[in-house]
Formats: C-alpha cells, sequence, structure tokens
C-alpha cells in the first residue's frame, strides 16, 4: 500500500522525500547486492529531531523503520523491510566539535569514516577503525555495525572508540547515552548499541575517541612460497610480543587480481603475500620492524621490501584496500565472506578452503587480517552460467561453517545482517538468541527497527520462548522470515 | 547475617543453584573476592560465592585468548599466563583477592587502562548464568567478532545486577621485555596535565600515568610515569620525560616500575571511606581546586591517586568529622555532575542515606531499568543497590 510522503516532507521538506517509484530504487539494496526490498519511503532528515519525529510518525502508520548510513555495508544490514520507512542519515554529514585536548570529536552519522581523519590530521590526530570502505563508509554505519579495519589489531574496533551517542528510539524518543566522560553510570549502553546493527535505535550524534598520530609507521611487504609460510611468520612475529599495527595476508590468486586492477608491482609467481605496519615511536619502531623482517626471512620469505618513502607506503595500502574491487578483474562476479578462526588454525582452515574450492570447482581468493584471523575468502563465479551464483553462495556457506568447526565465528567485522542470519543458530543456542533478544525487547519492544536482521527466525518479546507466532509484520503481510 | 551462601563447583552447578532460587523465590547477591562491593550489602537471601568456580577452562597462548571460570583471581591466572609470557593486562589493587569474575562486574582497572583500556576492551565473550537459571553464552573465543549483540560487554561494570558470569574468555598480552618508570615529584595539578600534554605532543606512549597525591602538602603530586616494550623505546622516552622535567624545573628521578605500582594500589585500597570520580580529563585541575582538595581537607591521612589521561580519580582516607566529610562528598559530586561526570563512594563507614554510592542516574536510566526487568523480571538479582535503583 503506498504511502502519503506528505506528513513526512512536512518533517524534512519535500526535496528529502523519496518516494517516486524509480528513485526508491537506490535504496533497495546495500553492499549485499544479491538481495533487493524496495522500501516504502525514504526520508533524508537533517537534524536528531526530524529523525525523532520521522520515527514516530512512521510508528503511528504501522511502519518497520530502517535507518541507512552510506549503505556500503556487505551483510545486507541496510536491505529495506517490506513497507519499511528508510531513514538515511547521509544529510546529517558534520563534525560538530573537536576536542583536541581530550582525544575527542562529536560528529553526526553521516560523516564519512575517512573525513574524520582528514579533519584531524592537520592536528596531528587520527579516527583508528579504517574499514577497507573507509573513503566512502559513514561513522553511522561503523557504528551500527562495529566496523573494524585492517589497524583494529593494535588499535581495536569500532566499539572501543565510540564513547556515546545521541540515540532516537523505536518510540521516536531521544536519549543521550555514555558520553565524552568515561564510565558513564550505570549499565554500558554504548557497549550494547555498537555492532547491534540498527536494532536497537538510530544514532544521530557519536563521541569518538581519536589517537595521536604515531611518531613513525613502518610498511614491510613480503612474499612467500605458500600461505602456510606467510602464516608461520605471522606466528612468529606474535611470539616474538612484537604488536604490529596491521597484518594482511594476501593469496597468488587474490596478488593476481590486485596486480591486474592497482598496477603495484608485486611479483606474481609468489603463493602468499604479507602486508605488515608497524607504528609508533621511532626509537621503537626501527627495532620492531627489524626483527619483524629478520623473522619473517627465517620463515622463508622470498622478497621482503620497506620503503621508507610514505608514497611507496601508500600505493601498497592502496593495492590492499581495492582488493575487493580487484577481483573484478579476474572473475565476472565474486561473493566475499567474512569468518574468523583462532590465528593458529590458520593452515588448517586455508587447506580445508582450498579442497573446497577444488571440489566445487570455483576460485577462491584469499585476502584477511591474518593478525586476527579475520578471513576474507572471496569465491570468484560467473552470474552468467546457470547455477554458478547459488552454487558460490553455497560455497561460502561452507567457509563460515569451516570456521565455525574451528572454533570461530561466521563474521569478523561486515556483522550478520540478513545474509548470516541463518548461520546465528550453528553458532548460538536458541537460550544464547533469545537473551540477546531480551536486549532487543528493552530497547524495542514491538521490535520495529531494522526487523529481519541478526535472529535466524523472528522473535517476540514475550516473558517466554513459547509456541511458534506469527509476528504482527508477518500477520500483516509486511514482512517474511529469513 | 545472611541465610546462606552457595559455593557451587561447576557452572552446571551454579546454574542450578539459580534455578532452585527461582523456583523458591529467593533473591541472591553473587560475590568473587569482595574487594569491589559498591553499596548495599545484601543483609537477607542467598549470597552465590564463585570461588569454587576456578578452572582455566582453555589457553591458548598461540592466539593470547584465555578462558577462565569467574573465581579464579587475578594472581593465579598471572602465574598461568607468565609461564607463556603474556599477562592480562588489567592491574587491579588487589591482585590476590580479587577474581576475574568479580572484576568483570565492577568493571575493575588500574593504571595500565591508558594503553590497554578496560575489561570492555578485553573481553571477548562470556558464560552467563540467568535469573531464571538458564545457563548461556555470548560473544566467543576469537579476538575479532561481531555475530550478535555483544552481551559480554554489557556484563562489565553490571554489578552483579543482570546476570552471573560463570566464565569469560578474554585477550591476553605479551610481558613487555622492559620496564621502566620515572617519579616526578612535587607537581600542581596543572603541570600534571602539562605533563599529560607534553608527552603527548612528543609522541610518548606511556602505559601509565598516575599522580599520586602527598599527604604533607594540599595539591602537590607526585607523578609516575611508566614505559613498557622494548629496550630501546622505553630507554628513549624515559629520557625524553627527564628532558622535559628539565626544561621546567621539575624534579625527577627513575624509580622502580614495582614500587610506583605498589603506590599506586595502595592509594587505591585506602579507606575507611573512600570514592572515585570520573571527569572530563581536561577539567582534572579545576576539579582538583573544586572537589579534591576540599575533600581531602576532611580526612586525616587522605590518599588521592589520580590517572590524569584518563579524567578519574580516587580519594581515600579516615572522616575527621563524618558529618564534614560527607558534606563535602556531596558539594564534590555535585560540581562534577554538573561537567558530566560522575563520583561513586566505593566504600563508606556508616554511610547517610541522603549519601547515596552512585549519584544522580543519567539520562538513559529508563533504558537501563527496561534491561534489568528483561534480564532479572521478579527483580531478586540484588536489586536496588545498583544506579538509580536497578
Amino acid at each position: 500500500m503506498p504511502v502519503n510522503p506528505q506528513p513526512f516532507a512536512a518533517i524534512v521538506g519535500a526535496e528529502n522525500v523519496v518516494g517516486a517509484p524509480s528513485e526508491l530504487r537506490t535504496y533497495e539494496c546495500d553492499g549485499l547486492t544479491g538481495t533487493r526490498v524496495t522500501p516504502a519511503l525514504v526520508v533524508l532528515p537533517a537534524t536528531t529531531r526530524e529523525v525523532s519525529r520521522c520515527v514516530k510518525l512512521a510508528r503511528d502508520l504501522g511502519m518497520p523503520i530502517v535507518a541507512r548510513g552510506a549503505g556500503t555495508g556487505l551483510s545486507g544490514g541496510a536491505v529495506p523491510s517490506a513497507g519499511c520507512l528508510v531513514v538515511g542519515l547521509s544529510r546529517m554529514k558534520a563534525i560538530l566539535e573537536i576536542d583536541v585536548a581530550n582525544e575527542r570529536v562529536r560528529v553526526q552519522p553521516g560523516v564519512v569514516n575517512l573525513d574524520v581523519s582528514r579533519a584531524l590530521a592537520p592536528l596531528g590526530y587520527y579516527y583508528a577503525p579504517d574499514p577497507s570502505s573507509q573513503s566512502v563508509c559513514s561513522i553511522g554505519g561503523n557504528v551500527a555495525e562495529n566496523a573494524g579495519g585492517a589497524h583494529c589489531l593494535k588499535y581495536g574496533f569500532t566499539v572501543n572508540h565510540a564513547l556515546g551517542a545521541t540515540l532516537v528510539l523505536a518510540d521516536g524518543s531521544v536519549t543521550e547515552i555514555g558520553g565524552p566522560v568515561l564510565d558513564c553510570l550505570g549499565y554500558d549502553l554504548m557497549a550494547a548499541v555498537v555492532g547491534s546493527e540498527g536494532m536497537l535505535g538510530i544514532v544521530t550524534e557519536v563521541w569518538l575517541r581519536v589517537l595521536r598520530l604515531p611518531e613513525k609507521t613502518r610498511t614491510i611487504f613480503a612474499t612467500f612460497a605458500t600461505t602456510g609460510q606467510a602464516g608461520d611468520a605471522v606466528s612468529a612475529i606474535v611470539a616474538r610480543g612484537i604488536v604490529p599495527a596491521a597484518v594482511e595476508m594476501m593469496d597468488g590468486l587474490a596478488i593476481e587480481a590486485i596486480v591486474s586492477a592497482t598496477g603495484v608491482d608485486w611479483p606474481l609467481d609468489a603463493g602468499a603475500a604479507l602486508l605488515i605496519d608497524v607504528d609508533g615511536i621511532a626509537a621503537e619502531v626501527e627495532e620492531t620492524a627489524h626483527e619483524t623482517i629478520a623473522l619473517m626471512t627465517a620463515c622463508g620469505a622470498i622478497e621482503v621490501r620497506s620503503p621508507h618513502d610514505d608514497e611507496q607506503r601508500a600505493l601498497m595500502w592502496k593495492g590492499r584496500k581495492g582488493a575487493f574491487a580487484a577481483m573484478g578483474r579476474i572473475s565476472p562476479n565474486y561473493y566475499v565472506q567474512d569468518g574468523v578462526i583462532p590465528r593458529k588454525e590458520i593452515a588448517a582452515v586455508l587447506r580445508e578452503i582450498a579442497e573446497l574450492a577444488s571440489t566445487s570447482g570455483l576460485r577462491v581468493a584469499n585476502v584477511f587480517h591474518a593478525g586476527d584471523g579475520n578471513l576474507h575468502p572471496l569465491v570468484l563465479y560467473d552470474a552468467r552460467v546457470a547455477g554458478e551464483e547459488e552454487l558460490a553462495e553455497r560455497v561460502g556457506g561452507e567457509i563460515l561453517r569451516i570456521c565455525i568447526d574451528h572454533g570461530g565465528s561466521i563474521t569478523g567485522e561486515h556483522g550478520v545482517g540478513l545474509d548470516k542470519a541463518v548461520y546465528m543458530s550453528e553458532l548460538f543456542t536458541d537460550d544464547d538468541l533469545e537473551t540477546m533478544n531480551m536486549l532487543r525487547c528493552a530497547f524495542d519492544p514491538e521490535r520495529a527497527l531494522n526487523p529481519g536482521k541478526v535472529f535466524p527466525t523472528p522473535r517476540l518479546c514475550g516473558d517466554r520462548p513459547g509456541p511458534f507466532a506469527l509476528t504482527s509484520f508477518e500477520r500483516d503481510g509486511v514482512a517474511g522470515r529469513g | 547475617m545472611t541465610d546462606r551462601t552457595l559455593v557451587p563447583q561447576t557452572a552446571a552447578e551454579a546454574a542450578a543453584s539459580l534455578q532452585a532460587c527461582a523456583n523458591e523465590r529467593t533473591s541472591l547477591a553473587f560475590e568473587g573476592g569482595g574487594t569491589h562491593t559498591i553499596g548495599r550489602r545484601d543483609r537477607d537471601g542467598v549470597v552465590l560465592s564463585t570461588r569454587g568456580l576456578r578452572r582455566i577452562v582453555e589457553y591458548v597462548p598461540e592466539d593470547q585468548t584465555v578462558t577462565v571460570e569467574a573465581g579464579v583471581t587475578f594472581a593465579e591466572l598471572s602465574r598461568v599466563l607468565a609461564e607463556r609470557g603474556q599477562r592480562l593486562a588489567v592491574d587491579v589493587a588487589e591482585p590476590d583477592r580479587s577474581t576475574i569474575g568479580g572484576a568483570i562486574a565492577a568493571n575493575a582497572f588500574g593504571p595500565r587502562r591508558m594503553r590497554f583500556g578496560s575489561f570492555k576492551d578485553l573481553i571477548l565473550g562470556v558464560g552467563l548464568v540467568r535469573a531464571d537459571g538458564v545457563p548461556v553464552r555470548a560473544g566467543g573465543k576469537v579476538v575479532k567478532n561481531v555475530a550478535g549483540f555483544d552481551l559480554s560487554k554489557l556484563m562489565v561494570g553490571s554489578h552483579g545486577t543482570l546476570a552471573l558470569v560463570t566464565s569469560a574468555t578474554l585477550r591476553v598480552h605479551p610481558l613487555p621485555q622492559a620496564t621502566r618508570a620515572v617519579r616526578l615529584t612535587g607537581l600542581a595539578p596543572d603541570a600534571v596535565w602539562e605533563l599529560v600534554l607534553e608527552m603527548r605532543s612528543r609522541h610518548l606512549e606511556p602505559v601509565a600515568v598516575s599522580a599520586l597525591g602527598r599527604a604533607s602538602a594540599s595539591s602537590r603530586y607526585d607523578a609516575d610515569v611508566a614505559f613498557e616494550g622494548f629496550p630501546a623505546g622505553v630507554d628513549s622516552q624515559t629520557a625524553c620525560v627527564f628532558e622535559i622535567a628539565r626544561e621546567r624545573g621539575w624534579s625527577v628521578e627513575a624509580v622502580d616500575p614495582a614500587s610506583a605500582r605498589d603506590g599506586d594500589a595502595r592509594a587505591r585500597t585506602a579507606g575507611p571511606l573512600r570514592v572515585r570520580g570520573t571527569v572530563l580529563p581536561s577539567d582534572f585541575a579545576a576539579i582538583d581546586a573544586l572537589a579534591i582538595a576540599p575533600l581531602a581537607a576532611c580526612l586525616d591521612d587522605p590518599s588521592v591517586c589520580a590517572y590524569p589521561a584518563l579524567g578519574i580519580f580516587f580519594v581515600a582516607g579516615k572522616p575527621k568529622m563524618p558529618q564534614r566529610a560527607f558534606d563535602a562528598v556531596a558539594n564534590a559530586r555535585a560540581c562534577i555532575e554538573s561537567g558530566g561526570g560522575s563520583l561513586v563512594v566505593e566504600d563508606a563507614p556508616r554511610m547517610p542515606a541522603e549519601i547515596e554510592p552512585w549519584g544522580t542516574p543519567p539520562p538513559s536510566i529508563r533504558l537501563m531499568r527496561e534491561i534489568k526487568a528483561r534480564f532479572d523480571p521478579e527483580g531478586r538479582i540484588r536489586s536496588g543497590a545498583f544506579v538509580g535503583g536497578l
């Protein structure tokens, strides 16, 4: 049933309401492009008050609500629910306050991740979490997904840097949680909200902790004959007590794609490569860089490069951060997976993935955050070949099962969203999920915010898990399962 | 005295105990090492002690993770980790008594929080028993994980009012190869803050800055700065602090890192009245004048310990005249809360009713009450003992 845009236009202005079917299609998916649902209406508010009023109005109309940042998420966390209002936060992109003395900034959710660091660079500071999409993804989305990135090995994830927020709740009310001062009294609601995938509230302002730019950073690139050797090198570095800022691994197929797409002069005959940053105070960085190189050589590194100039460093990182996009050079389509395993299982898991690839007949490239065991296998396929897309998804699912079998997780940084909700029951018991649902129900008893995500089956907010029952959205035909 | 103390030996026994309490509608409180019980100690109902839950369940040095049961003490865990050159980077004041579960519930920390963060930053997963006796798990065993809502972080600082933590998986760190400590003596509060800023501008990365108030002089601090890492790095940073001090005419000396740690721990466990304040770090000097010094003046043998880079301080001592000390606490709290901070009375002898341990609940208290109501609908777990009657 079409929704009358008029009352929403009265709140945000007609030019900030999207209702035309052709324009709504822009919002029908996020980075998980295989799943598309057209929302009933999109609003683009500019203030907390406008968000609050839109949410209230949508609830009065019985519409589910899906918040959306830059739409770069890879797990379908921002895919609309049928009949929903999408609250797009792209216009809220002001950096509201920079407090260098206290190493805090206050920003709106639509601010692009990299723009925070750009604004702080002249002052000698930066924002540490750096997802590969950082030049386009927004802070609000980062908070929803607890975004990570290559450098979270040393510096932590969004949850370690987001201190407080202004939150619009499902009933339209506005509350402050956490704040610039540490240890706000009571439960740590900020820890609950970060990574809750837009299901607890809509963040309209965020306090972020920012860090002093390191005095010195050394980037080291090394090639190996096999991923097993590269994995041994990672273990040796960590065992030595070195905590690099980042440890990235790429296998031969990934190197081939990156070379072809970005023009970096990496050797094509390597079976694996490591890209490592060590940073900190100058006196220590030289020592750790030296040791890191020695350890890699001892583990069989074929070639080691460690440029001193920033331009060379930036080029290497450009290669790594462009890795997903580079797959386009060697395959018409690819399916990104995001699994986590204990670091010591890397070699065994990569072997199993290779076996899986060869049995399935599809190629799998591996690009991943080796330091914290966060794999990003890229399953390559051709959508024009009947059945290949489904096969790729099945291979992706099997990879997650391998991660679970090795004591890991189904997602390290991309989130559960729509894509992985079905795997949640393999990782958690029904009681575990029910307990997570208690938290959700405390914030949003009607489950109006981003319904259908994270949980494998719709859950009610009753006292006890009971027999099967349709949710109100299912009864009204506005939402299904999955 | 309490009716009963239960000491389950396994997580399953703990679940059975909670189940039995649920069936009997008995209220209960959880107890670890007893070092951080803030506010009311329950006089009725059951106490469930975690001291029987003492297994180190799984330690994977290669992954720098460890899974331990709640009743393991810091000292016990440290011994095991040290054998593999690692540690849990939370420096609680009483490692022999403090348990991991209790420290998670209390969000206990020490000066190294500056570098390593608090339990929120180190906890990867938990085993819980809910108020209804159902055992559940949240988070995982890997260092990076965003599958589902992370209830483990919600347990940090929840003071045992939501669920019983029976085990936790934690990130551990390598023991440093070299540790150095430097003491700058007799600094005024604004000089302490200047020291923090100056070290930052020179890219120094201390693991801890702990400013101890000098009993002999009001508002003068001895600031201990600790560096950890590889020898070349810690030596160059130590030299740099000497240079900062020389430029400003501050008196400075190298000290034994262990003595710096002991001084800090002593200040944090002093009493009998002890408060903890949290403020915006840049407000430290102003807060010292408006809140810390006036409160310390009402105490015999006052001890003040501040982590200026974090904006956290502790004041402890014996009230000269109880009523004047409580008035000073109330004044300090009003001043600190007006700046967005908080003042918690961690321990107090015969605290009058008007000095509530936690202070004014934050604006989000309504959400907190909803969470409490979902996790403990009958209000049986240490109910009313936490912020705003949670």
